[in-house]
């Protein structure tokens, strides 16, 4: 059975990390509950207040909007602690007791991944085909008196040629900016090719300190791509999403 | 605040409204996940029941503000798995017609020579 309140998860926090007065997605006053040397950013809200997105006439936007106060909360606190392991959006414990229970159960793991994510900010990198690349434009090979079929095979080949080229130098970029940006970063994660022009979608986990060589090699490679019609974006910084410990399912 | 500093690169993204899918896609599919019984059943809190019954109940409306990413994630929708065939098979239509057009431009030529 669904009790009517519950307490909403937004991060797990070093223990000793501080936080000013902020409020949740509902409003509620958000918290750190602290046990096993390990803190919880969390608020009692209503668990109808998320039911309600479940609702065939809810506002679609709505969730856009819880989206978008989840991340800000991640956010402060982020920034009031220094590290953050953001949760899911929509995960909500029963009680103070639940709570503790999953920090017994869990601290092994999310206090070693606090610590890698110190430090660092995360980055998003995408990579997708300009709209106008699709269109080929090949010299035209100027036929020989009344040899146009010469010319087409020509032309033809031509054209193979230059796309096997392309291809060619491509992937070399793409496997340029690949490299620069892993050395750069101490982690990476692959994202979900959102749509079928996307031909890279990483994140990146990057130590501040690293951010310069970072940047520099995300526009030199930038610049690399868009000689061969390619668009690269730079998302961020975002709290490490991408970078939280994997829930082994009992 | 802090952590919303331009970044120093030229390829950064405005952070601001045209990234919500990004923050949907980070807070949706990313982030601790709990499982186990000390989680509320809250609309089963598996998220992904949760986004799923998002889609069926509002796709379109989604849609028409740009929430509607899943409907080309091939976990999520099977209509996604077309979409990139379709790409391709509307590229190799359209070079296609451009072969068949210059071919006939060839034979046009070829039958002037011939008169």
């Amino acid at each position: 059975m669904t009790p009517a309140r519950g307490l909403y998860l937004y991060a797990s926090v070093p223990h000793d990390a501080q936080l000013g007065a902020v409020r949740g997605i509902a409003g509620e006053p958000v918290e750190i509950m602290r046990h096993a040397r390990l803190g919880l950013v969390l608020g009692e809200v209503a668990v109808d207040r998320l039911a309600g997105l479940d609702d065939p006439a809810a506002d679609p936007g709505a969730l856009g909007a819880l989206a978008r106060r989840h991340d800000e909360v991640v956010r402060t606190a982020w920034a009031a602690a220094g590290a953050v392991l953001p949760f899911r959006l929509g995960t909500v414990l029963v009680d103070r007791d639940a709570a503790r229970r999953y920090l017994d159960e869990r601290a092994g793991e999310l206090g070693p991944a606090l610590q890698q994510v110190a430090a660092c900010r995360e980055w998003g990198v995408t990579v997708h085909e300009r709209a106008t690349e699709l269109a080929a434009h090949a010299d035209p090979i100027a036929a020989p008196d009344g040899r146009p079929g010469t010319a087409y095979l020509a032309r033809r080949r031509q054209e193979l040629v230059r796309a096997e080229a392309h291809r060619h130098a491509r992937s070399h970029a793409l496997s340029q900016l690949e490299g620069e940006l892993r050395e750069a970063a101490i982690d990476v994660a692959a994202g979900r090719h959102r749509t079928p022009d996307v031909v890279l979608d990483n994140s990146y986990l990057v130590p501040r300190d690293a951010e310069p060589a970072f940047f520099d090699a995300v526009d030199r490679c930038g610049d690399l791509l868009l000689e061969h019609g390619l668009q690269l974006e730079l998302s961020g910084p975002w709290p490490p999403y991408s970078f939280v410990p994997r829930e082994s399912r009992p | 605040m802090q952590n919303r500093s331009t970044s120093g690169s030229r390829y950064a993204t405005e952070h601001r409204a045209d990234s919500l899918a990004d923050v949907l896609e980070r807070v949706l599919d990313r982030g601790v996940v709990i499982a186990g019984d000390i989680v509320v059943s809250v609309v089963n809190v598996e998220l992904l029941t949760l986004k799923l019954r998002l889609i069926i109940a509002s796709v379109e409306t989604a849609k028409e503000i740009g929430l509607d990413w899943w409907t080309r994630d091939p976990f999520l929708s099977s209509r996604a798995q077309g979409l990139e065939l379709e790409a391709e098979n509307r590229r190799l239509r359209e070079r296609l017609d451009a072969l068949e057009a210059r071919l006939a431009t060839g034979a046009d030529r070829l039958a002037g020579d011939g008169s």
